[in-house]
């Protein structure tokens, strides 16, 4: 059965122009002007998986007296697919709001939620055939080592300018 | 232009940096010097700089305008606190050295009364894109482009946009390009194609929705971002050490196909990771004229000291009272002239405090009404600052005690760069002085959400136009001495966003509600946040040792074991309008039954509940749901909380209440009733 691959699907989703009133969207794509504050060494930042027609890709980031959680979910099957995502916090049982997205083929769909700062998440998605599988944890008590994509790439010019040090 | 002294502080370089399209940037010294510099290599972010990168001096005095814009070709738009705009143009003779010199007209006045616009911004085509205290958007050009008055749409504002407050940060590209980044952090792309030069007529492509282009924007992670042609973006980085050094680094982003993302997608360079092209850029709006009190608050019959820092000459100095005020600041003690000196910053300023001394002291007389008070600095052309203080009664004499959250207004405090919320100093505790000047007491709306001072002057003038007198104490008196005067208070109120409470406040305002006393939470995330003083308490502690967030909940403290309702994360930055939940008495007078709304516009959006939200935790007998917000994912709480001995909390679970307050008939009512309980 062909499939996209993850790294065409990552591209695509640099591709894609998210429309969505300012609250609730958010791109997969960067740029990250620096990588997100870390609270402490062991804070997994990124989480992916797959089960059937269902990939997803996960963040987590610290905004102000939230924990946003980025997420983007993509159809990698062949035929179109409903897909429900929520998130469980670890910390206190609580789960957020079940968000449904319909989606074709190589179809995409992002969102941002919000949960507790300092709070660890299970993110849990299900497809139209009932089968679910959950991604992470992430957050503080997730185990440490998540992928660095978007987190590593540093300057690779060694800036000769300006020194304005010269003219003051 | 003569020049004067070269006087700066080398943590604040520059008040400003404005593009001027093709690599060229234009620095705007703390002194007023006017640089020229040019990223050679702008369009692949390469480290070359003309002239060494050496800035070349082309201009003085610049720090007298409030905002400045540039066109790409030398075209410079520079405000005056007045509104009136004048026009330059530095000439190029040579683009990769700057030599040039000024055209004939520079310095000539193109227009007047943009001052009723409170944040402007863009320049490149000679379009300026102005927005009103209201988030309106309005369209200009300058059409003549030499110096003369000449305006497309005959220099009237074409309103092209409105909603624009969430947006903490905009700047604009040739072609209509126009870019936000929003609350979140989320970086948004907009282009408003003109079909008529002459009018403005046209529309926004992509049917003005924004694009989304990526995330990690904004103030907690740089000091200021701007386009510079072509989708090159320019940031000025926040460090992110354990102990923050000099934020000076300047990075390069290159956003392909800027015009029409919205058909060709969005797409970055170095898949949109920054690169560092130059240092040196360190940047303060205000470092021109800046000041904070010596002390936070002052009891009546006190003296505070104002201590300053200017690059002017001179500056004069004006006593407000802002707070109790029907309307705007009342004058009390009239301009005096003050001599300027420029203070540089002591070491460590961030957390120790700028080790200023006092231009002059403000004597509090013992017949001042307790409140906020600030002294307003203004530099000859205008340039404001205000330094905000608090006057404390000498002894309570009204039955109302209001706490103004300082320990909040610091936590947002990020002149210098740094806050309670930039990324970085991982694993220790965030210590952030309150011997430095204030961004979050701005005594008037910049265009931007607020949740800080302007937010609660919505109560507080509300409170003065119905007579409601009030003694004020700020959160650091709470803790000092709260124990002594709350007793004497029937009722104690909390404004917009009273997050961050010591630990002996938090058991002041317990042992107070277990009296019998009464307390009026007007805001949203109350109550979530744990702090400490340093031992001098001119500094507030942030943070655990290991530099986590110190949250009440997570010490085993609720914030409903007080107040009854709990922080509810899932709804950041969505507004609703209330809706009815049961019967009140504090509902009598409004026509609402339950099922009813109300509360449907506020200043900082669509609905009364939002921003952050308190959630009914459902832990306290008794207490009485009047109202919900309507987010999706759970609104805001107003509730009747019942504490022992008659006492009562009354809390509104939104930071955005207070803004409805102007808008709001229901509102204003319910307030009423409120006090009229806590009094009676």
């Amino acid at each position: 059965m062909p499939q996209i691959s993850r790294r065409s699907l990552l591209a695509a989703a640099a591709a894609v122009a998210v429309v969505a009133r300012p609250a609730a969207a958010a791109a997969a794509a960067s740029p990250r002007p620096k990588p997100h504050a870390k609270s402490r060494s062991a804070v997994r930042q990124d989480v992916q998986g797959e089960q059937g027609n269902a990939y997803i890709t996960v963040s987590l980031t610290p905004e102000q007296d939230v924990a946003a959680i980025r997420y983007m979910i993509a159809n990698v099957g062949t035929a179109p697919d409903t897909f429900t995502v929520w998130y469980s916090d670890q910390d206190n049982g609580r789960q957020s709001r079940k968000l449904t997205y319909s989606l074709d083929p190589s179809g995409l769909a992002s969102a941002t939620v919000y949960g507790s700062i300092n709070h660890t998440f299970l993110i849990n998605v299900c497809q139209s055939d009932g089968t679910c599988f959950t991604v992470g944890p992430i957050g503080p008590a997730a185990q440490n080592g998540g992928p660095a994509r978007g987190l590593t790439a540093r300057p690779n010019q060694s800036a000769a300018g300006p020194n304005i040090g010269l003219d003051g | 232009m003569g020049l004067i002294n070269v006087t700066f502080d080398p943590n604040q370089r520059f008040l400003r940096v404005v593009p001027g399209g093709n690599g060229i940037l234009y620095a705007i010294q703390a002194d007023g010097t006017l640089y020229w510099y040019r990223h050679l290599s702008w369009q692949t972010g390469g480290g070359s700089w003309a002239n060494n990168g050496s800035g070349r001096q082309i201009g003085a005095d610049w720090h007298q305008f409030t905002t400045v814009l540039a066109a790409a070709d030398g075209q410079f738009f520079a405000f005056h606190a007045d509104g009136t705009l004048y026009w330059y143009q530095y000439v190029l003779s040579n683009a990769n050295t700057g030599a040039g010199g000024w055209a004939a007209k520079s310095g000539s006045v193109i227009g007047s009364g943009f001052n009723r616009y409170v944040r402007i911004w863009g320049g490149f085509d000679n379009v300026l894109y102005c927005e009103d205290a209201n988030g309106n958007l309005f369209w200009y050009r300058y059409s003549a482009g030499n110096g003369s008055v000449g305006w497309a749409n005959g220099g009237n504002g074409l309103p092209i946009g409105t909603g624009w407050k969430p947006f903490v940060e905009v700047w604009a590209d040739p072609g209509g390009v126009v870019f936000g980044v929003y609350q979140t952090g989320d970086l948004y792309w907009w282009r408003r194609i003109v079909q008529n030069a002459s009018t403005g007529a046209g529309h926004w492509a992509n049917n003005g929705n924004g694009i989304a282009l990526g995330s990690g924007w904004g103030d907690d992670a740089q000091r200021v971002a701007f386009s510079n042609t072509s989708g090159v973006i320019y940031a000025i980085n926040l460090d992110t050490s354990t102990t923050p050094a000099t934020d000076n680094v300047l990075e390069w982003y290159h956003l392909q196909n800027s015009q029409n993302i919205d058909t060709r997608g969005v797409s970055w360079v170095n898949s949109g990771n920054e690169i560092q092209v130059g240092s040196g850029f360190t940047i303060e709006a205000s470092a021109a004229l800046q000041g904070y009190p010596s002390a936070l608050s002052t009891a009546q019959g006190g003296s505070v000291g104002i201590n300053v820092s200017t690059t002017f000459s001179s500056y004069t100095a004006t006593v407000v009272r802002v707070a109790p005020a029907a309307s705007g600041p009342v004058t009390v003690v009239s301009p005096t002239t003050q001599t300027g000196r420029f203070q540089p910053l002591a070491s460590g300023y961030r957390s120790s405090g700028c080790g200023w001394s006092a231009d002059f002291n403000v004597s509090v007389g013992s017949t001042w009404q307790s409140g906020i008070y600030a002294a307003q600095l203004r530099s000859p052309n205008g340039v404001p600052h205000d330094v905000v203080f608090y006057v404390r009664p000498a002894a309570p004499q009204h039955p109302i005690a209001v706490v103004v959250p300082t320990n909040t207004y610091n936590a947002y405090n990020n002149w210098a760069g740094h806050d309670q919320y930039t990324n970085g100093q991982d694993g220790v505790q965030r210590v952030l002085s309150l011997q430095r000047p204030s961004v979050t007491t701005s005594l008037s709306g910049n265009g931007v959400i607020n949740h800080t001072l302007y937010s609660d002057l919505f109560l507080l003038q509300w409170m003065t136009s119905q007579n409601i007198a009030f003694d004020c104490y700020t959160d650091q008196d709470l803790d000092g001495t709260g124990a002594t005067w709350l007793p004497s208070y029937k009722a104690v109120v909390v404004l917009s966003h009273p997050e961050y409470w010591t630990e002996v406040s938090r058991q002041n305002i317990v042992t107070y509600l277990g009296n019998g006393g009464r307390l009026i939470d007007t805001g949203g995330n109350a109550l979530y946040e744990r702090v400490a003083y340093s031992t001098d308490r001119t500094a507030i502690i942030f943070r655990t040792p290991t530099g986590d967030r110190d949250v009440f909940d997570d010490a085993g403290e609720p914030t409903s074991d007080v107040i009854g309702v709990d922080y509810n994360p899932a709804s950041y930055m969505d507004f609703y309008p209330y809706q009815v939940q049961a019967s009140h008495p504090f509902l009598n007078g409004t026509g609402l039954g339950v099922g009813g709304t109300f509360g449907a516009a506020a200043y900082n959006g669509p609905g009364a509940s939002g921003w952050e939200v308190d959630s009914y935790a459902g832990t306290i007998p008794g207490t009485v749901v009047i109202a919900s917000g309507l987010n999706p994912n759970g609104g805001a709480d107003m509730c009747k909380v019942p504490k022992a001995n008659n006492g009562w909390v009354f809390t509104t679970g939104s930071i955005a209440f207070n803004g409805a307050i102007p808008n709001d008939a229901a509102i204003r009512q319910i307030l009423t009733n409120v006090f009229a309980a806590a009094v009676a």
